[in-house]
């Protein structure tokens, strides 16, 4: 089912490429392109987590990388979900564990996924999907291998995660039946400082008011893109996406905006009223906190170390002053006058602290609404009740008379 | 009540030796909080052992406490540290990372981690510096304690301690000082009788946290024996000596508390399988009764594999979940008893 999504998605993005050049198209036939590629049995499948695990060692090799969880949340777009998740309640997955692995466990059972040689998983972003990489690879009866990240960074950290990295990049290559080469995993860091520079401009870009873009699509990209990270692919994308941004800008016609509001943690799947009503409302979602830039230029010298220092600087690793500090730090470029943090239930890393957030955006003269809402299961949304607390925190925000709407035209931004 | 030597602690993960070589009493946080109190600091969907130990001390039941200790569990526990860490009034928290695999650089890394941790006692907290000498001391001091705890689990496995007395001992043992525990495991091997608990289902009890005596009264009333107590205070805490007399006793004890029986925050769904099905053989069980508190992603994850791994070496499961404070007991009461009925091993 999963790759006949992708593959509908890539022949649509095609189609729309073959009219004109267009950011959206260009991102999604590339999605489609690199999931689907571990359909084909030509390479060894590896699977790993797109925006945790440093892909510039799986774009080193020739494999062809795939991301359980974010298959898992393609096919939760469609109604099959509701299943998936009965069927993994059914072989005894706690309804408290996280309905992304719930149904990724559940795929495995439905043959839907690409049948991995190797399954990387990291220790960081978050626990439950380490553990059910593991549950997977004792399944497809395939090993695993965890990148284990400490909490701190110090020398001892970086030698340990940088150490780890030289021996999953060896693992890999000895799937190919060839030495690892690091010539080509320092071009992939090369790629990906180069696609760094662009995504700083695309982010200078959604500074802009009233925002260019945003939203839905905004949070989507910001986690979907990073299976490109150490390909050529990604800074094309931001380039691309830049050019759309800056076409936008420039014919006048960006939708009306009241307020501009912060973008904690994801968003859901399947069909829902969150974006919508924001949009209708006038509020924008111009930046997310996985769209923030959170490491410096990769040392492409000493690659191995470079990326184990992005691993280790990871906003969703450390004290939750990592992620209140990324708050702070975009709320004068972005004008930011409000904040969400969803809060989807069994995400305890990114949610258990919903309180200091508060206090942290409190400080800064920001209301933070917690909007608790599962990510993959609709069997609980109720939509009349998400339109509410959406509607009161725009309500409040509205009541704030410090903060001075901006106006402008009426084209559809996201 | 907590006194100014003690450092309070969540996790079987930390260290207590070197607690002990800064002078100090290590405490396990046992909270008589409820879980709920929390829930305006951390969201409800949380452990409510996390949400206790955070209710608890905002409440300053351990505010005499030197400090607390918050290892890196899970992701719950870190937030837990953090939480902790903004509370006005709270005792000064100190974060211990683990690593979650038992390979020799995760062995060194940890090692090193311990040391500055145990700087962070002597500087942050007021301890006592912790030399080779004092922490090869607390290590002797420490398997003594453990090999008495070994004694203690071969007679309740043989049925001569009852189960109830065995976790009445290791709650009182989780808060005592090595010596009032020591004197405590003594008087309960005095007392032992060969053969006096013996009858019934034998029950292996698998647990994360468990803080009340419920489930295992529930098993003995019901006619059945735990044989075994495998929990965060149990089997699994003690299981395993340090090494003494090591070149490197912070590295002895690095690579103890790596490679001992796992929970399911450690890599290695496997590991825990085999720990708990060696543990049901020797103790010849006919059935684990498996309890979790909710929300423990470590556990929850686990549980489907870990019930067919039980069930394929031909040992019964019954899983449990529980809020900490067991408060639905009646139903699980119910539960445990219809396992213990069902006829020949105690089955699905």
């Amino acid at each position: 089912m999963l790759k006949m999504m992708l593959s509908e998605m890539k022949r649509q993005a095609t189609e729309a490429l073959s009219v004109k050049a267009d950011a959206r198209a260009l991102w999604f036939a590339e999605w489609a392109k690199l999931f689907l590629a571990a359909y084909d049995a030509d390479r060894p499948v590896v699977y790993t987590s797109f925006y945790a695990f440093p892909m510039e060692i799986l774009h080193s090799c020739d494999v062809a990388p795939f991301d359980f969880e974010l298959g898992a949340s393609m096919l939760l777009t469609l109604p099959v979900g509701a299943d998936l998740m009965g069927q993994a309640e059914a072989l005894g997955y706690s309804p408290d564990i996280c309905s992304f692995h719930r149904a990724s466990v559940a795929s495995f059972y439905r043959d839907y996924f690409p049948k991995p040689e190797l399954l990387i998983t990291t220790s960081f972003y978050c626990g439950g999907k380490s553990r059910t990489s593991e549950i997977l690879s004792r399944l497809y009866g395939k090993p695993g291998r965890l990148l284990s990240v400490p909490q701190e960074i110090t020398t001892e950290s970086i030698r340990y995660v940088s150490g780890q990295l030289r021996q999953i990049a060896k693992t890999v290559a000895e799937l190919t039946g060839k030495s690892f080469d690091e010539e080509r995993l320092k071009e992939a860091v090369t790629s990906s400082n180069r696609a760094r520079a662009s995504h700083l401009a695309l982010l200078d870009l959604l500074g802009h008011r009233p925002a260019p873009w945003g939203g839905n699509q905004l949070v989507n990209y910001s986690i979907f893109s990073r299976m490109f990270d150490g390909s050529p692919v990604l800074a094309d994308l931001h380039e691309a996406f830049i050019d759309k941004l800056k076409a936008r800008i420039e014919g006048g016609t960006l939708r009306q905006e009241r307020h501009r509001v912060f973008w904690y943690a994801w968003a859901p799947t399947y069909k829902n009223a969150v974006f919508e009503t924001l949009t209708r409302h006038g509020v924008s979602v111009p930046v997310c906190e996985t769209f923030l830039v959170h490491w410096d230029e990769i040392d492409e010298q000493h690659p191995f170390e470079g990326l184990a220092i992005r691993c280790l600087k990871d906003p969703f690793i450390g004290g939750v002053d990592r992620r209140t500090a990324l708050l702070d730090k975009t709320i004068d470029q972005f004008g930011i006058d409000g904040a969400i943090l969803f809060a989807t239930p069994a995400c305890r890393h990114s949610k258990g602290n919903w309180e200091i957030m508060r206090q942290a955006a409190r400080k800064r003269g920001i209301p933070l609404l917690v909007l608790d809402m599962d990510i993959a299961d609709p069997r609980a949304y109720g939509e009349e009740q998400i339109r509410t607390r959406l509607e009161g925190f725009i309500e409040m925000l509205d009541g704030r008379t410090d903060v001075k709407p901006v106006c402008g035209g009426d084209h559809e931004n996201d | 009540m907590p006194t100014t030597k003690d450092i309070l602690f969540t996790c079987s993960y930390l260290p207590e030796e070197i607690v002990t070589a800064a002078g100090f009493r290590p405490v396990r946080v046992v909270s008589s909080a409820r879980p709920s109190e929390a829930d305006t600091a951390l969201h409800p969907a949380t452990c409510p052992y996390i949400r206790a130990v955070y209710a608890a001390a905002a409440r300053r039941d351990g505010a005499a406490a030197a400090g607390i200790v918050i290892v890196n569990s899970c992701d719950g526990m870190r937030r837990l540290a953090d939480a902790l860490a903004a509370l006005p009034d709270g005792p000064p928290a100190v974060f211990l990372d683990v690593p979650h695999k038992k390979d020799e650089p995760a062995v060194d890394l940890f090692a090193d981690g311990l040391g500055r941790f145990a700087g962070q006692l002597e500087h942050e907290l007021g301890g006592a510096p912790v030399t080779p000498e004092a922490l090869e001391l607390a290590i002797g001091r420490h398997n003594v304690r453990r090999r008495k705890i070994a004694e203690v689990f071969g007679l309740l496995s043989d049925g001569a301690l009852s189960g109830s007395a065995v976790f009445g001992l290791l709650r009182n043992a989780a808060q005592d000082t090595l010596g009032a525990a020591d004197g405590r495991i003594d008087a309960l091997i005095a007392s032992a009788r060969p053969g006096g608990t013996a009858g019934g289902k034998r029950i292996v009890v698998s647990a994360n946290v468990l803080d009340r005596p419920d489930l295992v009264e529930m098993i003995e009333s019901a006619g059945g024996s735990v044989v075994a107590l495998d929990s965060c205070t149990g089997a699994r805490h003690y299981e395993g000596l340090v090494t003494e007399g090591a070149a490197d006793p912070m590295r002895a004890v690095a690579e103890r508390y790596l490679t001992r029986p796992p929970c399911g925050r450690m890599e290695g769904i496997g590991d825990r399988i085999d720990w708990l099905v060696a543990l049901a053989k020797t103790t010849r069980a006919d059935g684990v009764i498996l309890t979790t508190v909710k929300y423990c992603d470590a556990w929850l994850y686990d549980l489907p594999q870990v019930t067919e791994g039980l069930t394929a070496a031909g040992v019964g499961v019954l899983s449990l979940e529980n809020d900490y404070e067991w408060s639905g007991a009646g139903q699980i009461k119910t539960r445990t008893e219809a396992f213990l009925e069902t006829p020949g091993k105690g089955g699905r």
